[in-house]
């Protein structure tokens, strides 16, 4: 993702741009500090257009303790205009959404959809309506709730429809009468109903592979409300409905019926065992939508991703020297074999951590791709085979022709045992941020099986201590894990647990 | 075919091409030989002022040949030649005159031993498990030496993203140069060090 402008640059008069923090359908997102020392966001519009920058104009005075303050709009040398805003550190709700996948706990989304709806309220008494409210426009800093890009996302409200940007995850938020050109304050109050229903069950409630059919469930499918806490259903079932007019009247309405709710409640599994009342505002519940496949959120940016893959790259070779240390030392091998002892078990170990952390550090979001996974883990191991090949002196020499057939045997066998190795275990799953456990003994003892089934079967020969093959897929199996970064994964839910204990 | 038969296929092949290299390695059974075969018979001759001298010359030559017109890919120290009675020396060593020793002797005189050097056919798997012994230690020497180069340049990337991050850009441009400063260190050390 490369920005307009780098770090140190000036573009606009007055200040200076440390990093790009963001960017989207409307431009740039940059930090930014004034020459005088304040901290804030310069925000560069692309694709101006005098109602755009209308729009922001009407916001510049706007004050809310939960809106992102916008502090003046300026023009650069290049005809460029600027929104220069509050700069917020804290996080977007949708990173705080990815690291709850089953839902935030009940309070956590109270205050937060309190802050949205307080916000919001105040746009729509002077007038405003936000328009392209999502999770990635809600922060918390220092324990307020701030809503930020108002005022910028008027592109879907002008005449030329088909010309509009909009992002999957704004599609998400997007109410049903915005397919007919309707824009008022009820799309606000829809796309908050949205939200409070990611905030309690953790996904959308009408997702899809494509904007379309996000926008046909938008239209079409009644949400389902299943996974909905009982106190919430009737507040989130009315802000979800098709037709405006039967949505709150208001967003200030909307939040003191959440208000209303108290605190009394804590977080517990969604799905009740007897169903929960419906409201007679809710849809009917037959024919049953179908699963949502779910996107996941970018909970971790890829920069994030980065420092976490050279942190458990670095803590591998750590690990693994401190292992193969205390393998060396439990074999007390010759005194003038001791490194060289040590460097066997020590870089194909290296080598095989790297090799499943690197791959599986980008397999985080997808999903249904398994084999295609074993594959290129196949690929890869048989690289780690044929360098644990180099590594324990294997010739380079080319044999004489007619010793060529015998004379692979052992390059094949190194490739064919790691290859196989990688194959046949699912090795992303054992550094998952959010495996079930941080550390478990299966998936070691899993590595250490089929080492030995292949060690049986395609035993590396020329090799004098064969076992060190199934220790190193051993000692690989329980060092990703403790090098991967782990959250605690979401409860499951009563379904689940009930068929657990059945 | 779908893909997953393609790979089930692969996977397959691998599995038979690896029992197959696994068996075919196995079935030959060497069968001692009654006569002990003779793989390589060489003579070499060692110059010296010393008849010492001149026998450590002519096996230190004929360790240098091993590594050159043979397929071990090693240079057997002297000592190790000795150790398992590869070399054996014809007779006393001769007193000769050179014109291009008159430098080195105060008479141009030195010692010449003539060597036979004899590998059985039955040394040669110890020594080729010792050539590879010797190329594991050079191999893990070079592996440190990539290895170090490797953790480094995670280790600066990473400490410059962290960095970076807690800055919040403040100090892009000096942590870029401390960070490729510190890798230009590095990668000269290794260059020096290796």
């Amino acid at each position: 993702m490369k920005f307009t402008y780098s770090s140190g640059q000036r573009p606009l008069d007055g200040f200076t741009l440390k990093r790009g923090i963001g960017r989207g359908g409307f431009g740039e997102v940059y930090f930014a500090v004034s020459d005088g020392g304040k901290e804030v966001a310069l925000k560069l519009v692309r694709g101006d257009t005098q109602i755009e920058l209308r729009g922001v104009a009407q916001c510049l005075n706007l004050k809310h303790p939960n809106l992102v303050n916008l502090y003046d709009l300026k023009g650069d040398n290049q005809g460029d205009h600027w929104v220069v805003m509050e700069y917020i550190a804290g996080e977007p709700l949708n990173v705080v959404l990815g690291r709850h996948p089953g839902g935030l706990p009940r309070e956590l989304a109270r205050e937060w959809f309190l802050g949205l709806a307080r916000a919001v309220a105040y746009l729509h008494d002077h007038g405003i309506v936000h328009r392209d409210l999502k999770p990635a426009n809600i922060f918390l800093e220092n324990g307020t709730v701030k809503v930020g890009d108002y005022g910028l996302s008027k592109a879907i409200g002008s005449s030329q429809r088909t010309a509009q940007t909009h992002s999957v995850g704004t599609v998400h938020y997007m109410a049903p009468e915005i397919s007919t050109g309707n824009y008022g304050k009820p799309v606000d109050t829809y796309a908050a109903g949205i939200i409070l229903y990611e905030m309690l069950t953790g996904h959308v409630p009408f997702d899809g592979e494509s904007c379309g059919e996000i926008l046909m469930k938008h239209l079409t499918t009644p949400p389902d409300l299943s996974k909905i806490p009982a106190e919430y259903l009737p507040i989130v079932s009315k802000a979800l409905a098709k037709n405006p007019s039967q949505r709150y009247a208001s967003m200030a309405e909307m939040a003191r019926a959440v208000e209303a709710l108290g605190t009394e409640s804590s977080r517990v599994p969604a799905a009740a065992p007897t169903p929960p009342p419906r409201a007679a505002a809710a849809p009917a519940r037959s024919p049953r939508p179908p699963e949502p496949v779910l996107v996941a959120l970018p909970a971790v940016s890829r920069r994030a991703q980065l420092m976490e893959l050279c942190g458990s790259m670095l803590l591998a070779v750590l690990f693994t020297g401190l292992s193969s240390i205390l393998w060396t030392a439990i074999k007390q091998p010759n005194a003038n074999d001791v490194l060289l002892e040590m460097g066997r078990v020590f870089f194909p170990t290296v080598a095989a951590c790297w090799a499943v952390l690197v791959p599986s550090k980008f397999w985080t979001d997808r999903r249904g791709d398994s084999w295609l996974r074993r594959f290129t883990l196949l690929v890869i191991g048989g690289v780690v085979g044929l360098g644990g090949w180099w590594m324990d002196g294997g010739s380079l020499t080319l044999p004489p022709i007619e010793q060529i057939p015998s004379a692979g045997v052992t390059e094949a066998s190194y490739f064919s045992f790691y290859a196989l190795a990688f194959f046949a275990m699912r090795w992303w799953r054992m550094t998952a941020r959010r495996r079930t456990h941080r550390f478990s003994f299966a998936p070691i003892l899993g590595a250490g099986f089929w080492g030995l089934v292949l060690m049986l079967l395609i035993r590396p020969l020329s090799n004098a201590n064969p076992g060190l093959f199934v220790l190193v897929l051993m000692m690989t199996a329980a060092i990703v894990q403790l090098v991967s970064p782990w959250e605690q994964p979401p409860a499951p839910s009563a379904k689940r647990l009930r068929l657990r204990y059945a | 075919m779908r893909i997953s038969d393609w790979l089930h296929l692969l996977v397959f092949c691998l599995l038979a091409g690896g029992i197959q290299a696994s068996c075919s390695a196995q079935s030959p059974h060497p069968k001692p030989p009654k006569v002990e075969k003779i793989r390589i018979q060489e003579k070499f001759k060692g110059y010296g002022l010393t008849p010492k001298e001149a026998e450590v010359d002519a096996v230190r030559r004929a360790s240098r040949w091993l590594a050159e017109n043979t397929d071990f890919g090693w240079s057997p120290p002297p000592e190790y030649l000795y150790e398992k009675g590869m070399v054996a020396f014809d007779g006393e060593p001769d007193v000769k005159k050179f014109d291009v020793a008159e430098g080195i002797s105060k008479d141009g005189t030195m010692y010449v031993v003539s060597m036979q050097l004899t590998i059985k056919e039955s040394q040669v798997p110890d020594i080729q498990k010792q050539a590879q012994h010797q190329r594991m230690k050079e191999r893990q020497k070079h592996s440190l030496f990539g290895l170090i180069g490797a953790v480094a340049l995670i280790g600066v990337v990473g400490g410059y993203l962290r960095l970076e991050e807690a800055t919040k850009g403040y100090y892009t441009r000096l942590l870029r140069i401390a960070a490729i400063s510190v890798l230009v260190v590095i990668v000269a050390g290794l260059f020096v060090v290796g």
